[in-house]
């Protein structure tokens, strides 16, 4: 639903450069240099910003 | 036992220590791991919550959110005794109170009202509950100490690892690309090879293993700084080795 808080193998906090994340890519930047930019290393906190998908939106009209 | 520093920033250090065993390095890695504690968010009250994410799923997403921590301050609650009841000066009450009321609004760790100035969130930015017009999320924090054994929340060292360290040599050896990071240079000095500017003359050369030597690399999470997680972590060792060494003389 929301973007998970940190990584889940290494704990390291992930959250953090999510939104960061979101607003560069959608401004056409590539994936790659963005997490490499922002000090995602680790290629288990890479894949938590690049497979996440944002769900609260969806949900909202339903509570 | 030697060390010597590579590298110490606000989040991150590198070190090598020299003249341990294997056994021992990694219980140093273990240590930072599980046995210094943090402050965590342990237990949330909700006043109000109208966000459409469950109380108990918000309540994980506030325990995760790394807090700055004074282990002078807070003491560790006692491991022998079953009580419940925690010492309220070993405890920090952190207060939300977020509307979201024409417009948007997303919950940050920097809402959160800290009755100690000393313990804040260390990351700001993480998004915890986007709120939708109307919806509201009001609730006390209690933060306490915790060990990383007993929850991740808890765990002040993130990735924290060690290699063996290698020396370049001139002839023989391996193959250089075998190793990356920190390395020795037939000097006895310590060069970065995954740098380019670190390989510089050494191009040609070979690595081979230096024996009892270690790499290690630790990461924060902000809760702690790199430095004193480290030696955190050797106290509790050596309270651990003497605990130990009582027991077995009695």
């Amino acid at each position: 639903m929301m973007v998970p808080v940190r990584c889940f193998t290494c704990g390291s906090t992930v959250g953090e450069h999510y939104e960061e994340y979101k607003e560069r890519t959608a401004a056409g930047e590539d994936a790659e240099e963005v997490l490499d930019d922002l000090g995602v290393k680790r290629y288990c906190c890479r894949r938590m910003l690049v497979t996440h998908k944002d769900l609260v939106d969806t949900v909202a009209p339903y509570q | 036992m030697d060390v010597e520093l590579v590298e110490l920033g606000e989040r991150e250090t590198e070190f090598v220590v020299r003249d341990v065993s294997a056994a021992f390095a990694n219980g140093v890695r273990r240590a930072i791991i599980g046995d210094v504690p943090t402050l965590s968010i342990d237990t949330v009250d909700f006043y109000e919550n109208t966000s459409v994410m469950f109380d108990e799923v918000l309540a994980l997403r506030l325990g995760l959110v790394p807090l700055t921590t004074d282990l002078d301050s807070y003491e560790l609650p006692d491991e022998d005794t079953d009580d419940e009841e925690y010492d309220p000066a070993n405890e920090v009450t952190l207060t939300i109170d977020v509307e979201a009321e024409d417009e948007e609004r997303t919950v940050y760790p920097s809402d959160f009202e800290s009755e100690d100035p000393a313990v804040q969130p260390a990351d700001e930015n993480i998004p915890l509950i986007k709120l939708k017009p109307g919806q509201a999320v009001v609730a006390e924090c209690v933060a306490r100490l915790g060990r990383g054994r007993d929850h991740a929340k808890h765990q002040g060292g993130v990735a924290v690892g060690y290699k063996h360290l290698h020396r370049l040599v001139e002839e023989g050896g391996e193959e250089r690309d075998a190793v990356r990071g920190v390395v020795e240079t037939p000097d006895g000095e310590l060069v970065d090879v995954s740098d380019e500017r670190g390989v510089g003359e050494y191009e040609e050369y070979g690595v081979e293993e230096v024996e009892d030597a270690f790499v290690f690399h630790v990461e924060s999470d902000g809760s702690l700084e790199p430095s004193e997680l480290v030696l955190r972590a050797t106290e509790t060792l050596s309270q651990r080795a003497a605990e130990l060494g009582d027991k077995v003389s009695t």
